[in-house]
Protein backbone atom coordinates (compact mmCIF):
# COMPACT_ATOMS: atom_id res chain seq x y z
CA UNK A 1 0.00 0.00 0.00
CA UNK A 2 1.57 3.69 -1.07
CA UNK A 3 1.95 6.27 1.67
CA UNK A 4 -1.23 8.01 0.62
CA UNK A 5 -3.65 5.00 0.50
CA UNK A 6 -2.57 3.68 3.82
CA UNK A 7 -3.28 7.37 5.28
CA UNK A 8 -6.74 7.14 3.67
CA UNK A 9 -7.47 3.63 5.04
CA UNK A 10 -6.35 4.73 8.68
CA UNK A 11 -8.95 4.88 11.19
CA UNK A 12 -9.95 8.22 12.60
CA UNK A 13 -12.49 9.48 15.07
CA UNK A 14 -15.29 10.20 13.69
CA UNK A 15 -16.51 13.52 15.26
CA UNK A 16 -12.55 15.05 15.18
CA UNK A 17 -13.10 17.58 12.69
CA UNK A 18 -17.03 19.09 14.00
CA UNK A 19 -15.07 21.70 15.77
CA UNK A 20 -14.13 23.27 12.17
CA UNK A 21 -17.53 23.96 10.85
CA UNK A 22 -17.87 27.23 12.63
CA UNK A 23 -14.94 28.03 10.83
CA UNK A 24 -16.61 28.40 7.96
CA UNK A 25 -19.01 31.15 7.17
CA UNK A 26 -20.92 29.47 4.69
CA UNK A 27 -22.74 27.36 6.89
CA UNK A 28 -23.91 30.26 9.00
CA UNK A 29 -25.86 32.00 6.28
CA UNK A 30 -27.01 28.55 4.95
CA UNK A 31 -27.48 26.59 7.66
CA UNK A 32 -29.22 23.72 5.70
CA UNK A 33 -26.53 23.96 2.98
CA UNK A 34 -25.48 19.87 2.47
CA UNK A 35 -22.28 20.38 0.36
CA UNK A 36 -20.93 17.47 -1.07
CA UNK A 37 -18.94 19.26 -3.83
CA UNK A 38 -15.86 19.59 -2.39
CA UNK A 39 -13.74 18.15 -5.25
CA UNK A 40 -15.29 21.15 -7.44
CA UNK A 41 -14.28 23.96 -4.89
CA UNK A 42 -13.99 23.87 -1.12
CA UNK A 43 -15.34 26.46 1.19
CA UNK A 44 -13.39 29.25 3.03
CA UNK A 45 -12.48 29.18 6.31
CA UNK A 46 -13.49 32.49 8.27
CA UNK A 47 -9.43 33.51 8.50
CA UNK A 48 -9.21 33.18 4.96
CA UNK A 49 -12.11 35.72 3.75
CA UNK A 50 -10.47 37.87 6.89
CA UNK A 51 -6.95 37.88 5.22
CA UNK A 52 -8.36 38.71 1.99
CA UNK A 53 -10.21 41.61 3.50
CA UNK A 54 -7.50 42.42 5.85
CA UNK A 55 -5.25 42.46 2.25
CA UNK A 56 -7.29 44.93 1.11
CA UNK A 57 -8.24 46.83 4.07
CA UNK A 58 -4.35 47.23 5.35
CA UNK A 59 -1.99 46.12 2.89
CA UNK A 60 -3.18 46.76 -0.33
CA UNK A 61 -0.66 48.00 -2.45
CA UNK A 62 1.50 47.11 -6.31
CA UNK A 63 3.06 43.70 -4.68
CA UNK A 64 6.55 43.85 -6.24
CA UNK A 65 6.66 46.91 -7.51
CA UNK A 66 6.79 49.49 -5.12
CA UNK A 67 9.53 51.22 -3.01
CA UNK A 68 7.73 52.61 -0.09
CA UNK A 69 7.02 50.26 3.17
CA UNK A 70 3.25 49.70 2.61
CA UNK A 71 4.61 47.89 -0.99
CA UNK A 72 7.57 46.17 0.92
CA UNK A 73 5.63 44.81 3.68
CA UNK A 74 2.98 43.47 1.23
CA UNK A 75 6.08 41.65 -0.99
CA UNK A 76 6.98 40.51 1.93
CA UNK A 77 3.80 38.74 2.39
CA UNK A 78 3.81 37.61 -0.97
CA UNK A 79 7.17 35.90 -1.32
CA UNK A 80 6.63 34.48 2.45
CA UNK A 81 3.46 32.22 1.18
CA UNK A 82 5.96 31.27 -1.75
CA UNK A 83 7.97 29.72 0.24
CA UNK A 84 5.50 28.12 2.65
CA UNK A 85 3.89 26.78 -0.48
CA UNK A 86 7.10 25.09 -0.86
CA UNK A 87 7.26 24.26 2.58
CA UNK A 88 3.76 22.24 1.86
CA UNK A 89 5.12 20.62 -0.78
CA UNK A 90 8.64 19.57 0.62
CA UNK A 91 9.82 21.25 -2.70
CA UNK A 92 12.74 24.47 -3.04
CA UNK A 93 10.76 27.75 -2.62
CA UNK A 94 11.77 29.72 -5.73
CA UNK A 95 10.59 26.89 -7.94
CA UNK A 96 7.10 27.65 -7.29
CA UNK A 97 5.13 30.32 -9.23
CA UNK A 98 1.62 31.72 -8.70
CA UNK A 99 -0.42 31.39 -11.46
CA UNK A 100 -4.49 31.74 -12.23
CA UNK A 101 -5.30 28.34 -12.18
CA UNK A 102 -4.15 24.88 -12.29
CA UNK A 103 -5.28 24.59 -15.59
CA UNK A 104 -2.67 27.93 -16.39
CA UNK A 105 -0.60 26.04 -14.61
CA UNK A 106 -1.01 22.99 -17.17
CA UNK A 107 -1.05 25.54 -20.21
CA UNK A 108 2.82 27.38 -19.30
CA UNK A 109 4.30 23.37 -18.98
CA UNK A 110 2.58 22.38 -22.45
CA UNK A 111 3.07 25.79 -24.40
CA UNK A 112 6.43 26.52 -22.18
CA UNK A 113 8.09 23.20 -21.56
CA UNK A 114 6.24 20.94 -23.64
CA UNK A 115 6.28 22.45 -27.22
CA UNK A 116 9.79 23.42 -27.83
CA UNK A 117 10.95 19.93 -27.09
CA UNK A 118 8.01 18.17 -29.11
CA UNK A 119 8.63 17.08 -32.77
CA UNK A 120 6.74 15.13 -35.29
CA UNK A 121 6.51 11.41 -34.28
CA UNK A 122 7.28 12.16 -30.56
CA UNK A 123 4.80 10.77 -27.77
CA UNK A 124 2.77 12.27 -24.68
CA UNK A 125 0.92 10.08 -22.61
CA UNK A 126 -1.55 10.19 -20.14
CA UNK A 127 -4.50 8.83 -18.72
CA UNK A 128 -8.14 8.32 -19.78
CA UNK A 129 -8.65 9.78 -15.93
CA UNK A 130 -7.61 12.92 -16.75
CA UNK A 131 -9.56 16.37 -16.18
CA UNK A 132 -10.30 18.15 -19.16
CA UNK A 133 -7.24 20.75 -17.94
CA UNK A 134 -4.69 17.99 -17.76
CA UNK A 135 -6.13 16.54 -21.40
CA UNK A 136 -6.50 18.91 -23.65
CA UNK A 137 -3.14 21.01 -23.36
CA UNK A 138 -1.22 17.76 -24.34
CA UNK A 139 -3.57 17.24 -27.52
CA UNK A 140 -3.12 20.53 -28.39
CA UNK A 141 0.58 20.13 -28.16
CA UNK A 142 0.91 17.36 -29.78
CA UNK A 143 -1.80 18.35 -33.02
CA UNK A 144 0.12 21.10 -33.61
CA UNK A 145 3.49 19.27 -34.03
CA UNK A 146 1.95 16.03 -35.23
CA UNK A 147 3.05 14.02 -32.22
CA UNK A 148 0.97 11.27 -30.75
CA UNK A 149 -1.11 11.97 -27.95
CA UNK A 150 -1.08 7.81 -25.52
CA UNK A 151 -3.96 7.58 -23.54
CA UNK A 152 -3.61 4.64 -21.29
CA UNK A 153 -7.10 2.62 -20.80
CA UNK A 154 -8.78 2.36 -17.74
CA UNK A 155 -9.82 -0.88 -16.01
CA UNK A 156 -13.26 -1.32 -15.98
CA UNK A 157 -13.37 0.53 -12.22
CA UNK A 158 -11.88 3.21 -13.52
CA UNK A 159 -8.09 2.57 -11.98
CA UNK A 160 -4.78 3.75 -13.67
CA UNK A 161 -2.86 0.71 -14.75
CA UNK A 162 1.02 0.88 -13.98
CA UNK A 163 1.48 -2.16 -16.53
CA UNK A 164 -0.62 -0.12 -19.06
CA UNK A 165 1.89 3.14 -18.50
CA UNK A 166 4.85 0.46 -18.89
CA UNK A 167 3.98 -0.72 -22.33
CA UNK A 168 2.62 2.88 -23.54
CA UNK A 169 5.95 3.94 -22.89
CA UNK A 170 8.31 3.96 -25.93
CA UNK A 171 11.84 5.81 -26.73
CA UNK A 172 9.93 9.04 -28.37
CA UNK A 173 8.14 9.51 -25.02
CA UNK A 174 8.30 13.07 -24.32
CA UNK A 175 6.23 13.44 -21.31
CA UNK A 176 4.01 11.72 -18.98
CA UNK A 177 0.84 13.96 -17.29
CA UNK A 178 -1.16 12.02 -14.48
CA UNK A 179 -3.49 13.40 -12.03
CA UNK A 180 -2.81 12.11 -8.27
CA UNK A 181 -5.93 11.52 -7.00
CA UNK A 182 -8.97 11.32 -10.08
CA UNK A 183 -11.59 14.39 -9.87
CA UNK A 184 -14.19 11.73 -10.78
CA UNK A 185 -13.97 8.57 -8.94
CA UNK A 186 -11.48 9.86 -5.89
CA UNK A 187 -9.14 7.22 -7.34
CA UNK A 188 -5.71 7.48 -5.82
CA UNK A 189 -2.81 6.58 -8.13
CA UNK A 190 0.22 5.05 -7.53
CA UNK A 191 2.12 8.57 -8.28
CA UNK A 192 5.34 7.42 -6.25
CA UNK A 193 5.64 4.51 -9.23
CA UNK A 194 4.86 6.27 -12.22
CA UNK A 195 7.82 8.99 -11.43
CA UNK A 196 10.16 5.85 -11.07
CA UNK A 197 9.13 4.18 -13.72
CA UNK A 198 9.53 7.59 -15.90
CA UNK A 199 12.62 8.60 -14.49
CA UNK A 200 14.13 5.35 -15.26
CA UNK A 201 13.47 6.35 -19.05
CA UNK A 202 14.48 10.17 -18.38
CA UNK A 203 11.08 10.89 -19.38
CA UNK A 204 9.45 14.04 -16.96
CA UNK A 205 6.41 13.63 -15.18
CA UNK A 206 3.40 16.30 -14.60
CA UNK A 207 0.99 15.47 -11.76
CA UNK A 208 -2.25 17.04 -11.60
CA UNK A 209 -2.45 17.54 -7.37
CA UNK A 210 -5.61 19.11 -7.54
CA UNK A 211 -7.83 16.84 -5.66
CA UNK A 212 -4.61 15.74 -3.41
CA UNK A 213 -2.94 18.96 -2.70
CA UNK A 214 -4.53 20.24 0.62
CA UNK A 215 -3.94 17.23 2.43
CA UNK A 216 -0.44 15.79 0.66
CA UNK A 217 1.81 14.11 1.77
CA UNK A 218 4.70 15.85 0.63
CA UNK A 219 7.21 12.47 0.14
CA UNK A 220 4.86 11.47 -2.32
CA UNK A 221 5.02 14.32 -4.98
CA UNK A 222 8.65 15.93 -4.25
CA UNK A 223 10.12 13.99 -7.14
CA UNK A 224 7.98 15.09 -9.52
CA UNK A 225 8.94 17.22 -12.34
CA UNK A 226 6.22 19.69 -12.44
CA UNK A 227 2.81 19.72 -10.10
CA UNK A 228 -0.07 22.01 -10.46
CA UNK A 229 -2.84 22.57 -8.52
CA UNK A 230 -5.40 25.36 -7.83
CA UNK A 231 -5.40 27.24 -4.29
CA UNK A 232 -9.80 27.25 -3.89
CA UNK A 233 -9.71 23.25 -3.99
CA UNK A 234 -7.47 23.59 -0.99
CA UNK A 235 -9.55 26.18 1.45
CA UNK A 236 -7.75 29.16 -0.66
CA UNK A 237 -9.30 31.82 -2.96
CA UNK A 238 -10.25 31.30 -7.09
CA UNK A 239 -8.06 32.89 -9.20
CA UNK A 240 -5.20 31.21 -8.05
CA UNK A 241 -2.58 28.24 -9.37
CA UNK A 242 0.24 26.94 -8.41
CA UNK A 243 2.94 25.53 -10.48
CA UNK A 244 6.52 23.98 -9.18
CA UNK A 245 8.88 23.17 -12.22
CA UNK A 246 11.68 21.06 -11.00
CA UNK A 247 15.15 23.22 -10.94
CA UNK A 248 16.82 21.03 -13.65
CA UNK A 249 13.44 21.78 -15.94
CA UNK A 250 13.54 25.21 -17.90
CA UNK A 251 10.25 26.85 -18.41
CA UNK A 252 9.46 29.77 -21.16
CA UNK A 253 6.72 32.12 -20.00
CA UNK A 254 2.74 31.95 -21.45
CA UNK A 255 2.57 35.81 -20.90
CA UNK A 256 5.10 38.28 -21.42
CA UNK A 257 4.99 41.67 -19.55
CA UNK A 258 5.64 44.25 -16.66
CA UNK A 259 6.89 42.26 -13.45
CA UNK A 260 8.96 39.56 -15.56
CA UNK A 261 11.66 41.41 -17.05
CA UNK A 262 15.20 41.83 -16.23
CA UNK A 263 15.88 44.40 -18.65
CA UNK A 264 14.40 45.80 -21.86
CA UNK A 265 15.45 47.11 -25.03
CA UNK A 266 14.06 47.64 -28.57
CA UNK A 267 15.28 44.71 -29.86
CA UNK A 268 15.41 42.21 -26.86
CA UNK A 269 13.99 41.30 -23.47
CA UNK A 270 16.23 39.85 -20.75
CA UNK A 271 14.02 37.84 -18.65
CA UNK A 272 13.98 37.49 -14.89
CA UNK A 273 14.78 34.50 -13.04
CA UNK A 274 11.94 31.24 -12.80
CA UNK A 275 9.34 31.88 -10.93
CA UNK A 276 9.43 35.54 -11.76
CA UNK A 277 9.45 34.92 -15.56
CA UNK A 278 6.18 33.35 -15.93
CA UNK A 279 4.20 35.99 -13.95
CA UNK A 280 4.14 38.85 -15.94
CA UNK A 281 1.45 41.44 -14.68
CA UNK A 282 0.13 41.89 -11.98
CA UNK A 283 -0.76 39.46 -9.21
CA UNK A 284 -3.96 38.33 -7.22
CA UNK A 285 -2.06 39.57 -4.07
CA UNK A 286 -5.56 39.53 -2.38
CA UNK A 287 -5.59 35.76 -3.57
CA UNK A 288 -2.07 34.59 -2.36
CA UNK A 289 -3.01 37.01 1.00
CA UNK A 290 -5.85 34.64 1.48
CA UNK A 291 -4.09 31.37 0.47
CA UNK A 292 -1.60 32.19 3.17
CA UNK A 293 -4.36 32.22 5.84
CA UNK A 294 -5.28 28.85 4.12
CA UNK A 295 -2.12 27.32 4.66
CA UNK A 296 -1.80 28.18 8.42
CA UNK A 297 -5.67 26.61 8.77
CA UNK A 298 -4.40 23.33 6.96
CA UNK A 299 -1.35 23.37 8.78
CA UNK A 300 -3.57 23.63 11.81
CA UNK A 301 -5.29 20.23 11.20
CA UNK A 302 -3.55 16.60 11.43
CA UNK A 303 -3.57 16.31 7.59
CA UNK A 304 -3.61 12.14 8.18
CA UNK A 305 -6.60 12.76 10.39
CA UNK A 306 -8.21 14.85 7.70
CA UNK A 307 -8.04 12.55 4.84
CA UNK A 308 -9.13 9.03 6.90
CA UNK A 309 -11.86 11.58 7.94
CA UNK A 310 -13.23 12.28 4.37
CA UNK A 311 -12.18 8.93 3.38
CA UNK A 312 -14.76 7.46 6.27
CA UNK A 313 -17.38 9.86 5.51
CA UNK A 314 -16.98 8.28 1.70
CA UNK A 315 -16.96 4.83 3.16
CA UNK A 316 -20.36 4.80 4.93
CA UNK A 317 -21.61 7.00 2.23
CA UNK A 318 -21.11 4.12 -0.20
CA UNK A 319 -21.94 1.42 2.39
CA UNK A 320 -25.31 3.02 2.56
CA UNK A 321 -26.17 4.22 -0.84
CA UNK A 322 -25.47 0.55 -2.39
CA UNK A 323 -28.75 -0.63 -0.15
CA UNK A 324 -30.63 1.68 -2.94
CA UNK A 325 -32.35 0.25 -5.62
CA UNK A 326 -31.33 1.47 -9.03
CA UNK A 327 -28.16 2.81 -7.83
CA UNK A 328 -24.89 1.84 -9.35
CA UNK A 329 -21.66 3.08 -7.65
CA UNK A 330 -18.95 3.28 -10.47
CA UNK A 331 -15.77 1.94 -9.13
CA UNK A 332 -16.62 0.29 -6.65
CA UNK A 333 -15.77 1.02 -2.61
CA UNK A 334 -13.94 4.70 -2.90
CA UNK A 335 -10.82 5.01 -2.36
CA UNK A 336 -10.43 9.11 -1.09
CA UNK A 337 -12.85 11.68 0.00
CA UNK A 338 -15.41 10.82 -2.99
CA UNK A 339 -17.74 8.92 -5.19
CA UNK A 340 -19.74 8.58 -8.49
CA UNK A 341 -22.56 6.76 -8.85
CA UNK A 342 -25.57 6.46 -11.70
CA UNK A 343 -29.66 5.73 -11.34
CA UNK A 344 -30.88 2.88 -13.86
CA UNK A 345 -33.93 5.20 -15.04
CA UNK A 346 -32.81 8.77 -13.39
CA UNK A 347 -30.60 11.45 -15.47
CA UNK A 348 -27.65 12.54 -13.26
CA UNK A 349 -29.29 16.24 -13.80
CA UNK A 350 -32.58 15.38 -12.40
CA UNK A 351 -31.20 13.60 -9.36
CA UNK A 352 -28.82 16.27 -9.11
CA UNK A 353 -31.81 18.97 -9.63
CA UNK A 354 -33.67 16.64 -6.86
CA UNK A 355 -31.58 17.23 -4.51
CA UNK A 356 -30.99 20.55 -4.51
CA UNK A 357 -34.68 20.72 -3.35
CA UNK A 358 -33.49 19.52 0.01
CA UNK A 359 -30.09 21.94 -0.21
CA UNK A 360 -27.42 18.70 -1.18
CA UNK A 361 -25.44 20.05 -3.42
CA UNK A 362 -23.76 17.55 -5.77
CA UNK A 363 -21.89 17.69 -8.91
CA UNK A 364 -24.09 15.53 -11.80
CA UNK A 365 -22.26 15.51 -15.57
CA UNK A 366 -19.52 13.90 -16.59
CA UNK A 367 -17.36 16.41 -14.39
CA UNK A 368 -14.81 18.14 -16.89
CA UNK A 369 -13.55 14.05 -17.67
CA UNK A 370 -15.32 12.79 -20.66
CA UNK A 371 -12.68 10.19 -21.75
CA UNK A 372 -13.08 8.76 -18.40
CA UNK A 373 -16.74 8.90 -19.24
CA UNK A 374 -16.43 7.32 -22.82
CA UNK A 375 -14.14 4.71 -21.00
CA UNK A 376 -17.14 3.20 -18.13
CA UNK A 377 -19.58 3.32 -20.85
CA UNK A 378 -21.40 6.56 -19.32
CA UNK A 379 -22.56 9.71 -20.22
CA UNK A 380 -22.64 11.15 -16.85
CA UNK A 381 -22.81 10.33 -13.01
CA UNK A 382 -23.66 12.30 -9.60
CA UNK A 383 -20.03 12.68 -7.43
CA UNK A 384 -20.76 12.95 -4.12
CA UNK A 385 -17.86 15.22 -2.37
CA UNK A 386 -16.62 15.40 1.13
CA UNK A 387 -14.67 17.54 3.37
CA UNK A 388 -13.64 18.39 6.94
CA UNK A 389 -16.32 20.32 7.24
CA UNK A 390 -19.02 17.47 6.32
CA UNK A 391 -20.21 14.77 9.20
CA UNK A 392 -22.46 11.61 8.80
CA UNK A 393 -25.31 14.23 9.18
CA UNK A 394 -24.59 15.15 5.70
CA UNK A 395 -24.86 11.63 4.61
CA UNK A 396 -28.10 11.08 6.02
CA UNK A 397 -29.51 14.20 4.46
CA UNK A 398 -28.41 12.88 1.04
CA UNK A 399 -30.24 9.53 1.78
CA UNK A 400 -33.76 10.76 2.77
CA UNK A 401 -33.10 13.48 -0.26
CA UNK A 402 -31.94 10.65 -2.65
CA UNK A 403 -35.00 8.08 -1.52
CA UNK A 404 -37.49 11.09 -2.26
CA UNK A 405 -36.13 12.03 -5.39
CA UNK A 406 -36.10 8.10 -6.86
CA UNK A 407 -40.14 8.23 -5.20
CA UNK A 408 -40.38 11.18 -7.28
CA UNK A 409 -39.83 9.37 -10.41
CA UNK A 410 -41.33 5.98 -9.83
CA UNK B 1 -39.64 19.83 -2.38
CA UNK B 2 -42.01 17.62 -4.70
CA UNK B 3 -43.98 20.70 -5.34
CA UNK B 4 -41.18 22.54 -6.62
CA UNK B 5 -40.22 19.09 -8.50
CA UNK B 6 -43.58 19.15 -9.66
CA UNK B 7 -43.44 22.48 -11.17
CA UNK B 8 -40.23 21.91 -13.15
CA UNK B 9 -41.12 18.56 -14.01
CA UNK B 10 -44.49 19.26 -15.56
CA UNK B 11 -46.72 15.91 -16.28
CA UNK B 12 -46.25 16.11 -19.82
CA UNK B 13 -42.55 16.39 -19.55
CA UNK B 14 -42.36 13.54 -17.22
CA UNK B 15 -44.72 11.34 -20.16
CA UNK B 16 -42.44 12.76 -22.94
CA UNK B 17 -39.43 11.72 -21.39
CA UNK B 18 -40.12 8.21 -20.11
CA UNK B 19 -41.57 7.78 -23.52
CA UNK B 20 -40.56 9.80 -25.88
CA UNK B 21 -42.14 9.88 -29.71
CA UNK B 22 -40.02 9.70 -32.51
CA UNK B 23 -37.48 8.41 -30.13
CA UNK B 24 -36.09 5.89 -33.10
CA UNK B 25 -33.54 5.54 -35.62
CA UNK B 26 -34.71 6.98 -39.07
CA UNK B 27 -35.61 4.41 -41.99
CA UNK B 28 -35.35 7.11 -44.85
CA UNK B 29 -32.59 8.90 -46.06
CA UNK B 30 -31.97 11.86 -43.26
CA UNK B 31 -29.86 14.59 -42.32
CA UNK B 32 -28.87 14.61 -38.95
CA UNK B 33 -28.48 17.60 -36.75
CA UNK B 34 -26.26 16.82 -33.42
CA UNK B 35 -27.96 18.59 -30.24
CA UNK B 36 -24.80 18.58 -27.58
CA UNK B 37 -24.30 19.87 -24.32
CA UNK B 38 -20.94 19.90 -23.70
CA UNK B 39 -21.65 20.97 -19.87
CA UNK B 40 -23.06 17.84 -18.88
CA UNK B 41 -22.96 15.20 -21.41
CA UNK B 42 -26.25 15.00 -22.90
CA UNK B 43 -26.42 14.42 -26.69
CA UNK B 44 -28.64 13.57 -29.25
CA UNK B 45 -28.66 12.85 -32.88
CA UNK B 46 -32.00 14.70 -34.57
CA UNK B 47 -32.99 12.79 -38.27
CA UNK B 48 -34.89 14.93 -40.31
CA UNK B 49 -35.91 13.58 -43.89
CA UNK B 50 -33.70 14.90 -46.80
CA UNK B 51 -36.77 15.95 -48.46
CA UNK B 52 -36.54 19.17 -47.57
CA UNK B 53 -39.38 21.85 -46.46
CA UNK B 54 -41.72 20.80 -44.87
CA UNK B 55 -40.48 19.19 -42.45
CA UNK B 56 -41.14 15.88 -42.54
CA UNK B 57 -39.70 12.11 -41.38
CA UNK B 58 -38.94 13.59 -38.08
CA UNK B 59 -36.69 11.31 -35.45
CA UNK B 60 -34.33 11.11 -32.64
CA UNK B 61 -31.99 9.05 -30.43
CA UNK B 62 -29.48 9.61 -28.03
CA UNK B 63 -29.58 10.04 -24.23
CA UNK B 64 -30.39 13.41 -22.09
CA UNK B 65 -31.81 14.14 -18.77
CA UNK B 66 -36.08 14.67 -18.50
CA UNK B 67 -36.22 17.91 -19.74
CA UNK B 68 -34.03 17.53 -22.72
CA UNK B 69 -35.56 14.26 -24.16
CA UNK B 70 -39.55 15.81 -23.58
CA UNK B 71 -38.15 18.83 -24.98
CA UNK B 72 -36.70 17.24 -28.05
CA UNK B 73 -39.99 14.96 -28.46
CA UNK B 74 -42.03 17.69 -28.06
CA UNK B 75 -40.34 19.35 -30.52
CA UNK B 76 -40.27 16.87 -33.46
CA UNK B 77 -44.38 16.82 -32.86
CA UNK B 78 -44.55 20.40 -33.38
CA UNK B 79 -42.56 21.10 -36.20
CA UNK B 80 -43.46 18.08 -38.39
CA UNK B 81 -45.62 19.85 -41.12
CA UNK B 82 -44.16 23.22 -40.44
CA UNK B 83 -41.92 24.67 -42.86
CA UNK B 84 -38.10 25.43 -41.87
CA UNK B 85 -38.92 29.01 -41.11
CA UNK B 86 -42.02 28.42 -39.30
CA UNK B 87 -40.12 25.79 -37.00
CA UNK B 88 -37.55 28.60 -36.51
CA UNK B 89 -40.02 31.16 -35.41
CA UNK B 90 -41.36 28.52 -33.15
CA UNK B 91 -37.75 28.16 -31.49
CA UNK B 92 -37.00 31.41 -31.40
CA UNK B 93 -40.38 32.70 -29.11
CA UNK B 94 -40.28 29.41 -27.04
CA UNK B 95 -36.44 30.31 -26.02
CA UNK B 96 -38.25 33.84 -25.42
CA UNK B 97 -40.67 31.83 -23.43
CA UNK B 98 -38.08 29.67 -21.55
CA UNK B 99 -36.40 33.59 -20.44
CA UNK B 100 -39.22 34.75 -19.01
CA UNK B 101 -41.00 37.01 -21.94
CA UNK B 102 -44.52 37.53 -22.66
CA UNK B 103 -44.80 35.45 -25.50
CA UNK B 104 -47.03 33.40 -27.27
CA UNK B 105 -45.96 29.42 -27.55
CA UNK B 106 -47.39 26.75 -28.31
CA UNK B 107 -49.94 25.15 -25.64
CA UNK B 108 -47.70 22.38 -25.00
CA UNK B 109 -44.57 24.57 -24.37
CA UNK B 110 -46.15 25.85 -21.41
CA UNK B 111 -44.74 22.34 -19.68
CA UNK B 112 -41.40 24.01 -19.62
CA UNK B 113 -42.96 27.18 -17.62
CA UNK B 114 -40.94 25.80 -14.84
CA UNK B 115 -37.68 26.34 -16.67
CA UNK B 116 -38.28 30.11 -15.63
CA UNK B 117 -38.02 29.29 -11.77
CA UNK B 118 -34.73 26.64 -12.93
CA UNK B 119 -32.53 29.01 -14.95
CA UNK B 120 -29.70 26.48 -14.12
CA UNK B 121 -32.20 23.78 -16.50
CA UNK B 122 -32.62 26.65 -19.20
CA UNK B 123 -29.87 24.93 -21.08
CA UNK B 124 -31.18 21.62 -20.86
CA UNK B 125 -35.11 22.53 -22.54
CA UNK B 126 -33.66 24.77 -25.08
CA UNK B 127 -30.95 22.30 -26.57
CA UNK B 128 -32.92 20.55 -29.48
CA UNK B 129 -34.50 23.80 -30.25
CA UNK B 130 -31.04 25.54 -30.65
CA UNK B 131 -29.03 22.87 -32.01
CA UNK B 132 -32.22 23.55 -35.09
CA UNK B 133 -31.57 26.80 -35.27
CA UNK B 134 -27.94 26.75 -35.60
CA UNK B 135 -28.08 23.86 -38.14
CA UNK B 136 -30.49 25.98 -40.43
CA UNK B 137 -28.72 29.10 -40.20
CA UNK B 138 -25.67 27.70 -40.94
CA UNK B 139 -26.99 25.80 -44.07
CA UNK B 140 -29.30 28.80 -45.42
CA UNK B 141 -25.73 30.99 -45.08
CA UNK B 142 -24.36 28.72 -47.62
Amino acid sequence: MSGLAYIYNRPVAKTVFKATIPDFPIFDHHPDLVFLDSAATTHKPKKVIQAVTDFYETKYTSTGRGLYPLATAGTRQFESTRQQVAQHFGVAGNRIAFTKSATESINIIASGFLLPRLSPGDEVIVSAQEHHANFIPWQQACLSRKATLIVIPVDAQGAFSLSALKHAITGRTRLIAVTHITNVLGTINPIESVIELAHQHQIPVLVDAAQSAAFCDSRTLKDADFLVCSAHKMFGPQGLGLLYAAPQHEVAPLLYGGGAIRHVQADETLLRDYPYSLEAGTPDAAAVAGLNAALEFIHSLTASDAIAYVHQLALQCYDRLKQLNGIQIIGGSPSSSMLAFTHNRIHPHDLATGLAQDHVCVRAGHHCAQPLADALGISGSVRVSFSIYNSEKDIDRLLESLNRVIRFWS
Amino acid sequence: MNDNLRTLYDELIRKHSDQPLRFVLPTFPSESIQAYNPVCGDKFTIYISKEGNPLHQLTFQGMGCAISKASASMMLGLIEGKSITEARVIGTLFIRYLRGEEVTVPDELHAFSGIRKFPERFDCAALPWLALDTYYKAHTSK
